[in-house]
């Protein structure tokens, strides 16, 4: 099959510098079409006229579908059906070879047109029935009239003699045979046409349908015409157009109109949903990108469902799980893809959306990307926070649990070793033999080491001062000790028992480390309690150069912070002091007194 | 001496009742929450209640809210919390009055008979009595490093003794001095430490436990009670 593809330099350039090869081809077509026909203006000047829309028409809406995906083939087409349609009225010059240029022209004008038409939309042929019918009507229409001009003269078509003609006349009853030959296979490729241009009709979809219906109507009317045209005259001749022409270049005329029509529509939707959809945040909301298809198709009352893969169900724009209404009734459930093709939402609308179907397919496929990237936040931020609430319960559970064990050693073994204490000094007062109150002596040393052993660890697992007194309380509890200054800039308020209990610990295991390996003489703790943050710090004059050792103490605190969510870092240049700082996202404020 | 224990914990109040009981100490009540002993109380008012500091309902410092209770019921009526702990604050919240007859000690301390039963008679004639842990503390903090440094090591036994609420009479048998050296030491450990002398026993235990709390040298002034009954 020949293809009329543009040459690609070309169809690039044109595409790059559009308005420019708009301008530029649409008043060189004028200009060229107006010459072409230059006797007929004096005669015939309404078809004339009408030519030039048709031949300017075709050019400028196969270089506007040059950008539209899969068009290719079909702008090629209107672009050389203009071109074509043009040099058919070449015979109203009546001089040189105007003749013969003009009927190769315009029966390779109706060629280049089906084959454009049946290429609609994905720029292919469907099936072997329809590449059978192309080659049908190549050989029929543009070759039967090469033959037909082999054999006879220009005056048995009704042209000038004096015009230059290749072929000679044969025996006039062979001749008419072969030329009513030509016309009963010229309607039945017309027929053919017909029925496969329905054929794609009922299968296109809803967009598709509203291109190509009044590109259908408009082609079979044209071609219906050409046919019956064909029957009384062969091509387009002498100065004066024939009138017959007429209704078939307004039918003609329709075409391309109707392709530009839908094209500049879409066009239009596309640039008014990328302007909404560049004013979108990023990342972008569900919400916002609601709001952007209801401006877009305006129907103030659409709804947004995103599919969720992970979950099985679908989300409306907030977030919050819901089933998409039912297509019926007054809703269009419309679905949206991603770009791989799996489900990504379904757009519910009120149903007389349906009569710009196409448009909003358009904005819907436009908001794909949009709405992908929606729903990968919406899913990422969900797991974040399921991670972090998990992480979170997790410490807190932790916490708790040391209170409760911390509840169980006290009211447990610390009360049943006192009272062994109680005990044992009784056993002492009341025994009177020298041994026996030495070895009483020795078991109450024993007692007394293993009761302040198990007071620290208690302690050290939950101090009881926290959850009594709050955090102030239990830190000064820990300084009053202290071999070192310490300076506490704790509020008195409550705080979350979390919160509490980590900055507890995070306090207390900095100030260990200071006694322990800092050699400092004043410590600084700060704990504030800003809008969204929860801060601890604990700064110290020492020496310097701490680090944080895998499974120590300081390492362990910076796990349990992170674990809320914070941020935990250790600041120890050599020879300039140590600043331990925590923070911990809070919106939690402040606690009651309590 | 005649004494009420509240504990919630059965096996440490009955060690305790029969250490007491056996030292003749009489145990005229016993109970394992605030309320019942408060009954207890009213029904025959002892010398001195001990209360153990977490008791039902919330654990925490109902001992404290106990004694806070019976001091404005039972005005004459002594009061000994033990603690598993020892919290300075609790402690000092409990005698922050003035008026003696109160006691904050370990739970530990009934190991040891004798100095029990000293604490309940110094609670019972209205003194005060601070657990020596607690003093321990204070006094191993660095803050007060340099202006105990200036004392001698004699003295900072007089200031620990004082801290824990005895009289110069006790902290002469403490520490086998005579009564006159004590004077001396006491009057030398308040110049020293630019501390207003005070002539009440239960003032001077406050005040030496709040320069002890405070960065040193400034008195937090203390709101006039009523003399101790």
């Amino acid at each position: 099959m020949p293809h009329p593809y543009l040459p690609r330099p070309l169809t690039r350039m044109a595409a790059r510098h559009r308005s420019a090869a708009l301008t530029t081809a649409g008043v060189m077509t004028v200009a060229i079409t107006i010459a072409a026909q230059w006797p007929a203006w004096s005669t015939t000047p309404f078809p004339a006229a009408l030519n030039v829309f048709v031949s300017l028409t075709f050019v400028l809406t196969g270089l506007l579908l040059l950008d539209e995906d899969a068009l290719d083939s079909v702008s090629s087409a209107f672009v050389l059906g203009g071109v074509l349609w043009t040099a058919s009225w070449a015979a109203t010059w009546e001089a040189g070879p105007s003749a013969v240029i003009s009927s190769f022209a315009y029966t390779h004008f109706w060629v280049c047109l089906g084959w454009g038409v049946l290429r609609y939309p994905t720029g292919r042929l469907h099936d072997t029935g329809e590449r059978v019918l192309l080659g049908t009507a190549v050989a029929v229409i543009p070759v039967g009239n090469l033959v037909l001009i082999a054999l006879s003269r220009p005056e048995s078509f009704g042209y000038d003699p004096g015009v230059w003609w290749y072929g000679s006349a044969i025996g006039l009853g062979v001749f008419d045979a072969v030329v009513h030959t030509l016309d009963a296979l010229t309607l039945v490729v017309v027929v053919a046409f017909g029925v496969a241009i329905a054929r794609r009709h009922r299968r296109a979809s809803a967009l598709e349908r509203r291109t190509l219906g009044p590109v259908a109507l408009g082609m079979l009317a044209a071609f219906t015409m050409a046919a019956v045209v064909n029957l009384f005259v062969y091509y387009p001749q002498g100065a004066e157009i024939d009138p017959i022409f007429i209704p078939m270049e307004l039918a003609l005329f329709a075409i391309p109109v109707a392709f530009a029509v839908a094209a500049v529509r879409r066009h239009l939707a596309r640039a008014r949903i990328a302007q909404l959809l560049s004013g979108l945040s990023t990342p972008p909301t569900p919400a916002a990108v609601r709001e952007v298809l209801r401006a877009a198709v305006g129907d103030g009352g659409a709804e947004l469902y995103l599919w969720m893969p992970e979950r099985g169900f679908h989300v409306d724009a907030d977030g919050l799980p819901a089933v998409p209404p039912a297509a019926g009734g007054t809703q269009l459930a419309l679905p949206v893809r991603t770009t791989a093709g799996a489900p990504l939402a379904v757009l519910s609308a009120h149903s007389s959306l349906e009569r710009d179907r196409d448009l909003v397919e358009v904005a819907l496929n436009a908001s794909a990307i949009a709405l992908e990237n929606a729903r990968l936040h919406a899913m990422v931020t969900a797991q974040v926070d399921a991670v972090r609430a998990t992480r979170t319960r997790l410490v807190e559970a932790g916490l708790a649990e040391r209170r409760r064990i911390e509840r169980d050693l006290h009211d447990g073994a610390q009360q049943r070793l006192l009272a062994l204490s109680a005990r044992l000094g009784l056993a002492r007062e009341q025994s009177t033999d020298q041994a026996t109150v030495a070895a009483l002596e020795g078991a109450r040393e024993d007692l007394r080491a293993a009761l302040a052993e198990l007071r620290g660890l208690a302690r050290g697992i939950h101090p009881p001062v926290l959850s009594e007194s709050g955090l102030k309380a239990a830190l000064e509890n820990v300084t009053e000790a202290l071999p070192v200054e310490v300076d506490l800039d704790v509020p008195e308020d409550r705080f979350d028992t979390t919160l509490e209990t980590t900055a507890y610990y995070t306090v207390s295991e900095a100030l260990a480390n200071t006694v322990k390996h800092a050699d400092a003489s004043h410590v600084r703790v700060t704990v504030r309690l800003f809008e969204e943050q929860f801060l601890i710090q604990v700064t110290d004059n020492g020496k310097g150069g701490a680090t944080i050792s895998d499974g120590g103490g300081i390492a362990g605190l910076g796990d349990r912070v992170r674990a809320l969510g914070g941020e935990f870092t250790l600041s120890s240049p050599e020879r300039s002091g140590t600043r331990l700082t925590a923070s911990i996202p809070w919106s939690g404020g402040v606690e009651g007194d309590g | 001496m005649r004494v009420a224990i509240a504990d919630d914990s059965a096996l440490f109040r009955e060690g305790l009742a029969m250490l007491l009981t056996a030292a003749g100490v009489r145990v005229i009540a016993q109970a394992a929450e605030p309320d019942k002993i408060l009954a207890h109380i009213a029904d025959e008012p002892p010398d001195v209640v001990i209360l153990d500091m977490r008791m039902p309902p919330t654990f925490t410092n109902e001992g404290l809210v106990t004694a806070e209770r019976i001091r404005s019921l039972h005005p004459g009526v002594g009061v000994l919390v033990l603690s598993t702990y020892a919290d300075i604050r609790y402690a000092v919240r409990l005698l922050g009055d003035g008026r003696g007859g109160t006691g904050y000690l370990l739970k530990d301390r009934v190991e040891d008979v004798g100095n029990l039963l000293d604490g309940l008679r110094r609670i019972a004639e209205g003194r005060l009595v601070v657990d020596e842990e607690i003093v321990a503390g204070l006094l191993a903090h660095r803050r007060k490093a340099e202006a105990l440094d200036r004392l001698t090591e004699r003295e900072r036994a007089v200031l620990r003794e004082m801290a824990e609420g005895r009289s110069n009479a006790g902290i002469a048998l403490r520490l086998h001095l005579a009564a006159k050296t004590v004077e001396n030491h006491v009057a030398s450990v308040f110049t020293k430490l630019e501390m207003p002398v005070s002539g009440d026993d239960n003032r001077r235990v406050l005040a030496v436990l709040a320069w002890l709390r405070s960065s040193g040298g400034v008195i937090p002034r203390l709101a006039e009670g009523p003399p101790p009954s």
